[in-house]
């Protein structure tokens, strides 16, 4: 009739290999079937999942908004060096040169009491009163850039200081102390983010975890049946972690989609605000990355929440005695 | 092929199933097992499935002995017997063709191999064609027959049924422990757990007559 069966397990290793590889995709092909082709109550799950990962998500797309909305005030963050009066501009440029080479500035730029008075006019509408002065009141001045400024407020405070012991300067002006402030606060939200991520993670164990359990549960007679033909507990418990890996999977796809909606429909009424306050400043998409992440880790959490649930729960189910 | 050596089974309850039980059962034999109930007929097979241990004595099939074999073999143990049961225990949500593969999917067979041995393994049990049913589009009789199609479709060197015509009417319980003797002539060894007294009479077959855990006697009429 047909060749005994040990001859499988003397098979050539690449046979036995790709038996495996049969294995596997007959057990995620079923288990997407089952899924798909199944209940309401496994789209709900896969719904419920979308929803606790677009939460954090949307936070996460606020933080790198905000970010990107900082890197618009790195005007704000530079240091203004007001020179003594009288200092003769050849000294300010030398000094300038000077300050612009040391390794905690981008740049530095001196600015003349001509050049200072023309901004001046320009900026304060205030040019006529100016005139009746009659002299140029300002001095020099050296608007100096930090490296790193919104990063690292320590060294901007050491470069202030240094700035200040210089002979020529007469006074030393930071501004930047609301953008810092405004740094730290993203950073706080930023690490609120991350812990509400991690809270949301352990949701979706817990979501698919207690799905995949229900599965197994239904499922417990032909998983009994299976046992009792040989199956081992790997080959059991195989489409049921594909089963949590397609509902995570599907989860971060879901909620992929509600986060675009969500930043489409706030992206117009967050420009008007912005363009209201003279700002070019436009919401930006999630990020490859992050949509990448929602997606992989959807999946992985969702193995894992079928791991954590499932395997033991397998292992329990014996061939039951039939009388 | 198959040997019992003063096998003693007590289950956790207390209740002592098995005492001191030797019998033996060689290669291509068709045996039945017969006796009243609460014989101890099923405690045999489950011993011999795996799905017991004994609390003494040693079970050796087809020159493996049980007792060394650990709970990570139990699965490729179960894979090298066939098994068929009163109530077939076929999975319902699949095709015959589902159902009759999976023991070779189990033991590791590939694709392209699985359907020519369905298939063949169906004309075998007589029934060609019906691989795309469902198991409970059929009759008692004919869901039967596609249990034995499974237990054989890995050729195994035993296989051991528990009242596999338990649900059928005689005429079609004839035709099942036919099925049986063929199959043992073809080389299988074949134990069956059975109350047709009057069919296995009729057969010819060799009998193993246990009460209360004990073989009481081999008959061959
Ligand atoms: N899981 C169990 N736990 C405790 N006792 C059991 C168990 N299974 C069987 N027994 C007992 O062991 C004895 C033998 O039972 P077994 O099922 O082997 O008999 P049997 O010959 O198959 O009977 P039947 O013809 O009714 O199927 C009986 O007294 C039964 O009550
Ligand atoms: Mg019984």
């Amino acid at each position: 009739m047909t060749e005994p069966l040990r001859a499988f397990r003397q098979r050539p290793l690449l046979e036995r290999i790709r038996a495996w590889l049969e294995q596997h995709q007959d057990a995620a092909q079923a288990a997407l079937r089952r899924l798909l082709g199944a209940s309401v109550a496994s789209q709900l799950t896969i719904a419920v999942i979308g929803i606790a990962l677009v939460l954090p998500a949307t936070l996460q797309v606020f933080i790198e908004n905000t970010r990107q909305a900082a890197r618009g005030f790195d005007a704000a963050l530079d240091v203004s060096v007001y020179l003594k009066a009288h200092l003769p501009e050849i000294q300010g440029r030398t000094l300038a040169t000077r300050i612009g080479q040391r390794p905690d500035v981008q740049l530095a730029r001196y600015v003349s009491p001509d050049e200072g008075l023309t901004e001046f006019r320009r900026w304060s509408g205030l040019g006529s009163a100016v005139e009746a002065v009659g002299r140029n009141p300002l001095p020099g001045a050296i608007i100096v850039r930090p490296r790193s400024a919104s990063t690292d407020p320590v060294a901007i405070d050491r470069l202030v200081q240094n700035l200040g012991t210089l002979p020529e300067a007469d006074q030393v002006q930071f501004d930047g102390v609301w953008v810092r402030r405004y740094t730290s606060l993203v950073d706080a939200i930023a690490r609120f983010a991350e812990i509400l991520g991690g809270l949301f993670a352990v949701s979706v164990l817990l979501i698919v975890g207690n799905t995949v359990r229900l599965d197994v549960d239904a499922r417990r007679h032909e998983i009994e049946i299976m046992k009792l033909l040989g199956a081992s507990d790997g080959f059991v418990r195989r489409p049921v972690l594909y089963a949590g890996l397609w509902y995570g999977l599907l989860g971060g796809v879901t909620g992929c989609a509600l986060l675009e909606l969500l930043v489409l429909l706030v992206r117009g009424p967050v420009s008007r605000v912005a363009s209201a306050y003279g700002s070019a400043f436009a919401v930006t998409l999630p990020s490859g990355g992050l949509i990448l992440l929602l997606i992989g880790g959807g999946a992985a959490l969702g193995w894992l929440g079928a791991w954590l649930a499932a395997s033991r729960h397998l292992r329990e189910i014996a061939p039951g005695q039939d009388d | 092929m198959i040997r019992f050596e003063q096998v003693e089974k007590r289950y956790a309850s207390g209740q002592t199933a098995l005492s001191d039980l030797n019998l033996s059962v060689d290669v291509g034999e068709l045996v039945f097992l017969t006796g009243p109930s609460g014989a101890g007929k099923s405690t045999v097979l489950k011993l011999l499935g795996l799905l017991e241990r004994p609390t003494r004595g040693r079970i050796t099939v087809a020159g493996v002995e049980l007792g060394q074999v650990k709970a990570a073999g139990i699965p490729a143990y179960r894979q090298r017997i066939g098994m068929v049961f009163q109530d077939h225990r076929l999975i319902h949500e699949l095709s015959n063709w589902d159902n009759i593969a999976l023991p070779l999917r189990l033991a590791g067979g590939l694709r392209r191999e699985l359907d020519s041995r369905v298939q063949a393994v169906l004309a075998t049990v007589g029934l060609d064609g019906q691989d795309q049913k469902r198991p409970n589009a059929m009759s008692a009789g004919e869901q039967q027959r596609v249990g034995i199609a499974r237990a054989l479709v890995t050729r195994p060197d035993v296989v051991i049924a528990d009242e596999p015509t338990g649900n059928l009417d005689p005429n079609r319980s004839l035709d099942i422990l036919q099925l049986f003797q063929s199959i043992a002539k073809s080389g299988v060894t074949v134990l069956i757990a059975s109350h047709d007294q009057r069919l296995i009479e009729q057969l010819g077959a060799r009998q193993i007559r246990l009460a209360g855990g004990r073989a009481v006697g081999s008959a061959h009429d």
